[in-house]
């Protein structure tokens, strides 16, 4: 302990001594990137956010009242594969909402257990309205696409079977259509519903309630919101039918956000429309789950949408804007990372552990920070704050370390392997269609 | 025939024909059919070339009250096979001219004698009645063997003539439930011969099954393979890929040719669509509609029936001659009923009861008459809901100590414990005012008669015989 403390006096005092210049030199990155995007940009935007939010309660309130008036009917698309002993318990949390002018699609892609018995029944008991089966699997997508041939919905709402929603969530996810006739899709808030299970799904759940649903609710109010979840989004029915569904994925969530985009509407995200999922309760699926999400990023950004950064007669800034930002700090920034560290071992190489504790230092003060001062901010929690406390520190290994090597795996297995198209996520036959004219 | 002749021993007067020992009576198209003064005669000869005013008279005979009646010898006077198939079961064969009785001669003594070994004990209950009629029929043609026979115009598809032609149309199950209560008291022993599906409202076996939309039930639906397209996920019907130029099939979002199916394209699933409400579905419901009573059924709700063959046991023969009388099959227990085992230990409590100074006590019942008649007309169903209806307004009249139960399924029997036997008389005259007027409003078409009667119980009376010397008068109706 002795010895520690004295480490610590070392490590003080050596701050002190090299002066904020010195400071800013050997913790670039965190200042330059992190803090200001993460910290300052995101503070101001949640100041503006609320600031709107009151200013506009009258107009948020006239939508609310023009959407009951008019009641759309709302279409509920669920494609999934084996996902039968989820598809119960999903409809009860539907019956529970407080919009009811819905039709309950299921789309079985080529389930091979029980799934097309237990619907069939849920069927004849008239939970659900529509039940397609497809005998050989398709994908996702095509799953999606056969729900939208059957769907007679003014809008499309996308959930997945393992989760579940809160009472309002269909109502409150319906709201901002009627705020702007420019916004063609809404994002709904995913929370983290077995956060007690493991560490991995309490780190996750620390990310979700921070990085994404904060990080979000920002990056709408920008401008540059880019994925609506699969497990909960809604879509204006006749801007699917003009992009002709989803295209193959994985990403096909992003996928569709960004082909919305191009069309010129507005994705809002909305943080009161409320889905709780399971989220992977091992580091191992996790793992696996985060290289299909990341891969996705070269294979959509880069690749199949490549031409947002082209000037062209569809150009838009804030498409152009989102995708820099998007590839800024996932991408570049994912490389930027591995040149500071070279930067820190070739030139700082005698005070690296102090790098290393500092660097520790300011990530788990500046996460403790956003933990409590945008705590303020958040109209729905399903975590007490004071849960995640204990857990702040671990959130530098879980995103510094371990979910930037994992991104870096998924790229470069991506960028020079196409590996996504290899993903057993899709069936063969698609996957290999998709490469072959690129996609 | 109309002439008088005279022929050999063949005496013709009028329609009826004597020769050796039996008189003929011929039915012939311009009589007036009155079917109670052929008690008078042996044998009947149908001279009627029209098939429905055959089976007319033949039904008309077969269901007569009067045992000497319905089992009554019938010929047709035919030089031809009569194609009726019920008609031919009931009747008992073809006379080619009346210059031929000689050849049915043998066989309709054979049933005179049969028909005379017969007893016919007074029975009350529309299920004696019928299995009574079933077995004389039978046993008086020497038939062992009951066989379902396959009738376009039965309700469930089968037909049992001598007990079937009892029936209604809608209600032809009932005599499936009489059979199943003979094969219990065990007059029948039973092969399975078939199982009919019967609708779920009249227990019709007449369905026509189809697949239907399962929103409104219509037939009318047009179906669509739905093709996915591989590269863009694209999917929809195979029309969408139709253009105006070519044979080809190109894809509407991504403007590729469909080229090999399993390769870049396939047909997971195929949607219809209802003409009719226009929804959307991938499965049918396979529906039974009723034809007769239009009723839409699930093929699950369906009732299920079992067809047998029945044959006679050696009890059944022994019943036929003597009549089923002792077993009174009891009506499924109805709400504030006791069973009539149980009605008789408390009439006999009733009855130890009288020892007690001043205590009076009566039993009454209330007989529905010609139950098989009625049966026949409101369809077993409806009489039954009838015995509950006057069970309930019996309840409500009676002392909360009385007890009520089912002498037989068209007779009630219930007490008035400590009432004077006056008073009871005063009641029950009430009662049947009571009645009459309950069946008059909830039978309108039907004429209904009610028996009622009361009488006083006796210290020493022997339960059983109290209970028999009530409802004897009955049996001479
Ligand atoms: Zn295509
Ligand atoms: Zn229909
Ligand atoms: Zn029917």
């Amino acid at each position: 302990m002795d010895v520690f403390g004295a480490e610590i006096q070392e490590f003080f005092h050596y701050l002190r001594s090299v002066g904020f210049s010195k400071l800013l030199r050997v913790f670039w990155f965190f200042f330059f990137f992190e803090f200001f995007r993460y910290v300052i940009v995101d503070l101001i935007s949640l100041v503006f956010i609320m600031w709107d939010r009151k200013r506009n309660r009258n107009n948020y309130e006239d939508a609310k009242r023009r959407m009951w008036l008019e009641l759309p009917l709302v279409s509920i698309v669920v494609p999934g594969k084996n996902e039968g002993k989820h598809i119960y318990k999903l409809t009860t949390s539907l019956k529970e909402q407080t919009y009811k002018n819905f039709e309950l699609i299921i789309v079985d892609d080529g389930s091979d257990d029980d799934t097309e018995i237990i619907c069939k029944s849920l069927k004849k008991n008239g939970l659900i309205d529509y039940f397609i089966r497809n005998e050989v699997r398709g994908g996702k997508a095509s799953g999606a696409n056969t729900a939208l041939r059957i769907a007679r919905g003014k809008y499309v709402v996308h959930l997945d079977a393992d989760c579940s929603y809160d009472f309002d969530a269909i109502e409150n996810i319906i709201i901002p259509f009627y705020e702007s006739p420019d916004v063609g899709a809404v994002g709904g808030n995913v929370m983290v519903r077995n956060y007690k299970e493991s560490l991995a799904t309490t780190l996750q759940s620390f990310e979700y309630t921070d990085a994404i649903s904060i990080g979000r609710m920002v990056a709408s109010y920008l401008g540059i919101y880019r994925v609506v979840s699969g497990a909960f989004g809604a879509f204006r029915m006749d801007i699917l039918q003009r992009v002709q569904g989803w295209d193959i994925g994985p990403g096909l969530d992003g996928d569709i956000t960004v082909k919305f985009r191009k069309l010129g509407y507005k994705i809002k995200f909305e943080d009161r429309a409320v889905c709780q999922t399971n989220v992977p309760n091992s580091f191992r699926k996790l793992t696996k789950q985060r290289l299909r999400w990341d891969k996705s990023l070269i294979r959509f950004r880069l690749r199949k949408h490549s031409d947002v950064f082209f000037p062209s007669q569809n150009f838009s800034l804030t498409n152009f804007i989102s995708f820099i930002e998007n590839i800024t700090y996932t991408l570049v920034l994912n490389i930027k990372w591995y040149i500071y560290a070279s930067d820190m071992i070739y030139n700082f190489a005698s005070v690296l552990p102090f790098i290393i504790v500092m660097n520790f230092f300011l990530y788990t003060t500046t996460n403790m920070f956003k933990l409590l001062v945008f705590n303020i901010f958040r109209e729905r929690k399903n975590t007490p704050f004071s849960y995640f406390v204990l857990y702040v520190p671990l959130m530098v290994f879980y995103h510094g370390y371990y979910l930037r090597i994992v991104r870096t795996i998924a790229y470069i297995k991506e960028f020079f392997f196409k590996q996504s198209y290899k993903d057993p996520w899709n069936p063969e036959k698609t996957s290999i269609k998709a490469l072959e004219i690129g996609i | 025939m109309v002439e008088d002749f005279e022929k050999g021993q063949i005496i013709v007067d009028k329609n009826v024909v004597t020769y050796h020992d039996l008189k003929y009576f011929i039915v012939e198209l311009n009589d007036k059919f009155r079917p109670d003064n052929l008690i008078k005669y042996d044998v009947l000869l149908i001279d009627i070339k029209e098939d429905e005013l055959v089976t007319y008279v033949v039904k008309q005979i077969r269901t007569h009250i009067n045992p000497r009646i319905y089992m009554m010898p019938i010929f047709l006077l035919s030089t031809t096979d009569f194609h009726e198939v019920v008609t031919t079961h009931l009747t008992d064969g073809i006379l080619p001219s009346i210059n031929h009785l000689d050849s049915i001669e043998p066989r309709a003594l054979d049933i005179k004698a049969n028909i005379e070994r017969i007893n016919h004990p007074k029975v009350l209950s529309f299920e004696s009645q019928m299995i009574n009629r079933t077995l004389n029929l039978m046993y008086t043609r020497n038939k062992k063997v009951l066989n379902p026979i396959p009738y376009f115009h039965s309700g469930i598809g089968y037909y049992y003539p001598e007990l079937s032609i009892n029936f209604d149309h809608r209600d032809e199950s009932g005599a499936l439930k009489i059979l199943e209560i003979a094969e219990q008291e065990g007059l029948f022993q039973s092969e399975f011969h078939e199982r009919v599906y019967c609708c779920n409202n009249c227990n019709g076996s007449y369905l026509n099954y189809r697949e239907v939309c399962p929103k409104c039930n219509s037939s009318d639906s047009i179906s669509q393979d739905l093709v996915h397209h591989f590269p863009c996920a694209y999917v929809g019907p195979i029309e969408d890929f139709k253009n105006n130029i070519d044979d080809q099939l190109d894809c509407p979002k991504c403007n590729k040719t469909l080229r090999h199916i399993g390769v870049d394209y396939d047909k997971p699933s195929v949607l219809y669509t209802c003409n009719s409400c226009h929804h959307r579905f991938q499965d049918y419901y396979t529906k039974a509609k009723c034809i007769t009573c239009g009723t839409e059924n699930d093929v699950e709700h369906l009732v299920p029936f079992s067809i047998k063959k029945y044959i006679m046991t050696k009890k059944g023969e022994n019943v036929a001659i003597n009549g089923y009388i002792n077993i009174e099959k009891q009506l499924e227990s109805l709400e504030g009923t006791v069973t009539m085992a149980i009605f008789k230990v408390l009439l006999t409590y009733e009855i130890q009861r009288l020892h007690t100074q001043g205590y009076q006590s009566n039993i009454g019942y209330i007989h529905v008459q010609h139950a098989a008649a009625v049966a026949g007309v409101l369809g077993l169903e409806k009489q039954k809901a009838l015995m509950n209806d006057l069970v309930q307004m019996l309840k409500s009249n009676l002392n909360p100590s009385d007890f009520v139960s089912f002498y037989n399924s068209s007779t009630i029997v219930f007490s008035f414990v400590n009432t004077k036997h006056k008073e009871a008389k005063e009641a029950i005259e009430e009662m049947k005012d009571l009645s009459e007027r309950l069946l008059r409003k909830s039978f309108e078409k039907v004429h209904i008669e009610v028996r009622t009667d009361v009488i006083a119980l006796k210290l020493g009376g022997e339960v059983e015989s109290v209970v028999n010397s009530m409802v004897f008068p009955l049996t001479k109706m």
